[in-house]
């Protein structure tokens, strides 16, 4: 028989319930705006006042509703640390800013273009007084102005360049008002519009002070900058400003150059004339005379050609991107500051970033000693970018690379491979010619120095040593595996989630030992693209195919999270 | 006239407008004089809306530079905390996404040199009443902001729908589905004596 007592504890307990979720939903009412009656208010306060759970979350909430905003150590700190990031955002090269402009480059050419041509098609309707018509010349001077100056563009890099702090490769990199280039070891070059070419020695830094006006202004900051222009438009100039002391030119080529221990600035002018000096006091200096500007004197004197040969020799590369129709290869590996000869002609110290004439080419990398590290026929495209890597010899490679000499009469046979021309009396010590290329790192080697660039955080030149892995060993097993490991480094390393998806899509086409993996970052992949119906389905399945993987619990709280968002 | 609470007295709207002009004009002093006095406001709002401490510490700092660009919008409509505040949601929002779509990490796989370091182990026993900080970890993101613009900044549903760019019906709907949630926990705390022990 039962105990009444537990019959009347049951009825009690639901009564309880009923009347807790008459009130959590009138509370909830309440905060939905929705007003209450006077009952329903007074039967509310009644009961929240009886049960503790009810009085608890009344507390929570008037605690919610609490906002402390005395100021504290950490709030203080916080103020600190805002305003420092905000001076730094507004003084420093807005990088961001730079990508912003390349990405909307095309766009503001082509309005720019288009409202250029409606003014002419304008102009043709209307006739102008001659008043209202100088005008107009003049306005739609400064408009073309405001296009044509928008440019400037980094087309070469050799060595360590960056731009505003960051490492900077070429046919990625439009320049801002502002920005600073700095060189290490090698040299950089910066074409502006019209025409402008500035190339950059090594050591040195420069800022684009002022592009958007006619009076331009480039500042030496440090080490040596020689520049070619053409003939500019009427009205604008371009300066050279290193130590307060201006150089000024229109349709010249020139250089700049800070003296060390403040030594003056040197000016020596390749062509035409250039004017150079502090604020009224300048002069005029002609094509091949050199002037020397210190605080104590003003030097001004002739030079012979082989004086004129370093400034000319820094504006070599210019030549290279000549011709608008250009591609770009980035050429990096190790050593550092191996040697890029293009064509037979160098072209500057890797890692090394240029805008190049698009065709067929002969590329050939050397050490420091003269051995080649690297041969490769190139045929490139207009626009293309290609990444070429080469690897330092092995210890066993060493013995048998070819000598520097060697190599000048290889070269001098166009795209013949270079050890197929060796003789044995060129070698050193003697061996088959086929000893003499740098052996072809195998699969795993190169799995190997990938991993060491990883650790190095060199990871670009990871990503390219297993395309490289790719491309040499297109059916082996590591062939496929790098796949993920190069989508795992493209999303989390280089922030690249749309090519992420790629390789790990094209992993999983065919599958094999790592498709788990592949499936978590192929997730993560298009939760970092913001797709998230994809990530839906894609976690979906991934729990319907491995129910009882590792990351199981955490893709459940994920797609749980996805689901109520969307 | 206004309607909002805390808006100031007409001396203080005055002295808000000069200081919101001087800020908006680069015065170094104002700007200092401003993040000052939101600081803390905007730490503890976005800590409240974001579960990650250090999100929140990025999105504070993003917040209070936004809120110093934009001076110059400011009118005297409102106070200038209340102006802030919105400012600081939509920051705190804004950065919430962005990390949400960020790559995020599992165990150990591929090659462990590349994986993020585990989480921080999360203290175990304790008997102490939760702050509301902890109340909210434990609730998805989308109804944690919601209830804390509903209770902590005091929105109505239409501004909320507003901010977060969803329909009024959708912001009710985790509107109640947070204040459900919340209950269950408390309740689940006070049967179990506070948090972490069986209540004898």
């Amino acid at each position: 028989m039962s105990d009444p007592r537990n019959g009347y504890e049951r009825e009690h307990a639901r009564e309880y319930e009923r009347k807790y979720e008459k009130w959590s939903a009138l509370m909830d009412r309440q905060a939905l705006s929705e007003a209450l009656t006077g009952d329903e208010t007074s039967f509310c306060k009644h009961f929240a006042q009886e049960h503790p759970e009810c009085t608890r979350e009344l507390e929570v909430y008037a605690e919610l509703s609490t906002l402390n905003d005395q100021p504290d150590d950490v709030s203080r700190a916080l103020v600190d640390a805002a305003l420092q990031r905000m001076e730094a955002e507004d003084t420093a090269p807005r990088v961001a800013e730079v990508r912003s402009l390349r990405d909307n480059r095309a766009r503001v050419l082509a309005v720019a273009s288009f409202a250029l041509a409606a003014a002419a098609v304008f102009a043709l309707y209307v006739r102008p007084s001659p008043k209202h018509s100088e005008r107009s010349d003049t306005e739609e001077l400064r408009g073309a102005q405001a296009v044509t100056l928008l440019r400037a563009e980094l087309v070469y890099a050799s060595g360590n360049v960056s731009v505003g702090g960051v490492a900077a490769t070429v046919g990625r990199t439009l320049l801002a008002e502002g920005s600073l280039i700095e060189t290490g070891n090698g040299a950089a070059c910066v074409l502006i519009d019209p025409d402008i070419n500035v190339c950059l020695a090594a050591q040195s830094r420069m800022r684009l002070s002022k592009l958007a006006t006619r009076a331009r202004r480039l500042d030496l900051l440090s080490g040596k900058a020689s520049t070619r222009l053409a003939t500019q438009p009427e009205g604008m100039s371009l300066s050279i400003v290193a130590d307060g002391v201006a150089s000024t030119a229109i349709g010249t080529a020139f250089s700049v150059e800070r003296a060390p221990n403040g030594e003056g600035v040197v000016t020596t002018v390749l062509n035409g004339k250039v004017r150079v000096g502090r604020e009224g006091q300048t002069q005029i200096v002609s094509a091949h005379e050199r002037s020397t500007v210190s605080s104590a004197r003003a030097d001004l004197k002739p030079m012979s050609r082989s004086e004129e040969a370093p400034s000319w020799a820094l504006l070599g590369p210019t030549a290279l991107w000549h011709d608008p129709v250009s591609a770009t290869i980035n050429v990096h590996g190790e050593p550092m500051a191996a040697e890029a000869l293009l064509d037979d002609q160098p072209i500057g110290m890797a890692p090394l970033s240029s805008l190049i004439p698009v065709g067929a080419h002969h590329l050939v990398v050397r050490n420091g000693s003269g051995q080649v590290l690297m041969e490769r026929e190139l045929h490139l495209v207009a626009g293309e970018t290609q990444e070429i890597t080469y690897a330092k010899l092995l210890e066993t490679q060493v013995a048998f690379a070819p000598k520097p000499e060697a190599l000048a009469k290889s070269s001098s046979h166009g795209t013949e491979q270079s050890a197929k021309l060796l003789t044995k009396e060129e070698l050193q010590p003697a061996a088959k010619a086929e000893e003499l290329v740098p052996a072809r790192l195998s699969a795993a080697e190169l799995l190997r120095d990938a991993r060491k660039l990883m650790r190095e955080g060199r990871f670009a030149e990871a990503g390219t040593t297993y395309e490289t892995v790719r491309h040499d060993y297109p059916e082996s097993e590591e062939a496929q595996t790098v796949l993920v490991s190069l989508g795992q480094m493209q999303l989390v390393q280089l922030k690249d989630p749309t090519r992420a998806l790629g390789s790990l899509n094209a992993y999983l086409v065919r599958g094999g030992t790592l498709t788990q993996e592949a499936r978590v970052l192929r997730i993560q992949a298009l939760a970092a693209l913001g797709r998230d119906a994809d990530e839906t389905s894609a976690i979906e399945e991934f729990l319907a195919k491995h129910p009882h993987s590792f990351e199981t619990a955490a893709l459940r709280a994920r797609l749980s999270s996805l689901r109520e968002e969307q | 006239m206004h309607s909002v609470s805390n808006i100031p007295v007409d001396g203080a709207v005055a002295a808000d407008l000069s200081l919101m002009r001087r800020v908006a004009g680069g015065d170094k002093h104002a700007q200092r004089v401003l993040a000052h006095r939101l600081a803390a406001r905007v730490k503890r709002i976005s800590r409240r809306l974001l579960r990650n401490g250090a999100d929140a510490e990025d999105a504070s700092q993003l917040a209070l530079i936004e809120i110093l660009r934009s001076a110059g919008t400011y009118k005297d409509i409102s106070s200038i905390e209340r102006w802030a505040d919105r400012i600081t949601v939509r920051t705190s929002l804004r950065h919430a996404r962005e990390q949400r779509r960020k790559p995020w990490h599992f165990g150990g796989f591929i090659d462990a040199e590349t994986v993020g370091v585990a989480p921080e182990e999360t203290p175990s026993g304790q008997s102490t009443p939760r702050s509301v900080e902890e109340y909210l970890d434990e609730l998805p993101a989308a109804r944690r902001e919601v209830l804390v613009m509903k209770h902590t900044l005091g929105y109505t549903t239409e501004e909320i729908a507003e901010l977060t760019q969803n329909p009024v019906g959708t912001i009710k709907d985790r509107l109640v589905a947070a204040r459900k949630q919340l209950r269950k926990v408390i309740t689940r705390d006070m049967r179990l004596g506070a948090h972490g022990q069986e209540k004898k």
